[in-house]
């Protein structure tokens, strides 16, 4: 009896060390990429109201954010630049999404084609962005982001 | 000593999971930083040599990259584009970094200020990049890129 309790032990541990090998599309991937979608469209509405107590909670402590300019922003400039009157839109619209889930880290791309005014100066180029969300203490945040302009090839 | 034998076999199947679902821990940060600094000079080098054998050992099956004109591509295309020979690297150079680590993944940011060809378009302008490096079957793997011309600020 003890012995097939012990045999039944080790196959569970076996399988739960190959599924954590794994590179397949499990359920736990699944919920995952709908968990992180749900915090980037809680952030979305943040950043369109400038709702900055919101996007505190979601960017993580230690945030690197490049900007389309190439410029690298902690988070505390970074919602210093999120503030109404340094960036306003006008539109808000992201698209084509792509999500790639390695447990506890997920990096998520997808296209920005929001017209908004930065500091004053009207944005209409589409961004090619990528975020990577990190889950701490049970909560998904962004730890970074980086957007290029998208140019004709 | 049947039982031992099946104790040991129990210990070592769960030290593996308890490694699958690793943290990083057993390494301190700059130890990390010195790893994946080693690593990325591995893949400069393997980008300037053209070292295929390299690349495809550092870049994870599903590596992607965002380019300077915003556009995605994957690791094969990124093969495929040093194997047709339209992709040249003259020199590299990187500085400024920040490395900031979350258990088995470790993000690198840093400025390039090498001298490349893309399709007989010559790119000298410094650009800043990231990296997302994760942990994987026991090894780093670079498993992102993106990389942005710096501008003028507005």
């Amino acid at each position: 009896m003890r012995r097939i309790l012990l045999i039944s032990l080790l196959t569970v541990a076996l399988t739960g060390a190959a599924r954590a090998q794994g590179t397949g599309k499990s359920q736990a991937d699944a919920k995952t990429e709908e968990e992180v979608l749900k915090v980037e469209h809680e952030k979305d509405q943040a950043m369109q109201k400038g709702d900055l107590a919101t996007l505190t909670r979601i960017y993580g402590d230690d945030l690197i954010f490049v900007n389309p300019q190439g410029r690298v922003l902690s988070k505390a400039q970074r919602l210093a630049d999120v503030r109404p009157g340094s960036l306003d839109y006008l539109n808000f619209k992201r698209e084509d999404y792509t999500l790639h889930v390695y447990g506890n880290t997920v990096v998520l791309t997808g296209v920005s084609k929001s017209v908004l005014h930065n500091h004053g100066k009207l944005i209409r180029t589409p961004r090619q962005f990528m975020q990577v969300y990190v889950k701490e203490g049970g909560q998904w945040r962004m730890v970074a982001h980086h957007a290029n302009f998208v140019s004709e090839q | 000593m049947r039982r031992i034998l099946i104790l040991s076999l129990l210990t070592v199947a769960l030290v593996g999971f308890a490694r699958a679902q690793g943290t990083g821990k057993g390494q301190t940060d700059a130890e990390i930083e010195k790893e994946i600094l080693k690593l990325e000079n591995e893949r400069d080098e393997a980008r300037q040599k053209g070292d295929m054998t390299a690349l495809n050992r550092i870049l994870a099956d599903d590596y992607f990259y965002i380019g300077v004109r915003g556009n995605v591509r994957t690791k094969a295309n990124r093969i495929d584009d040093y194997e047709a020979g339209v992709i040249k690297v003259y020199s590299i150079k990187k500085d400024n970094f920040l490395f900031k680590i979350y258990g088995d993944t470790v993000l690198m940011s840093g400025r390039e200020t090498s001298t490349t060809e893309y399709h007989g378009k010559p790119n000298v302008k410094p650009r800043q990049f990231t990296n997302v490096y994760i942990k994987l079957d026991g090894r780093w793997r670079l498993v992102f890129h993106q990389a942005t011309p710096i501008l003028e600020p507005w």
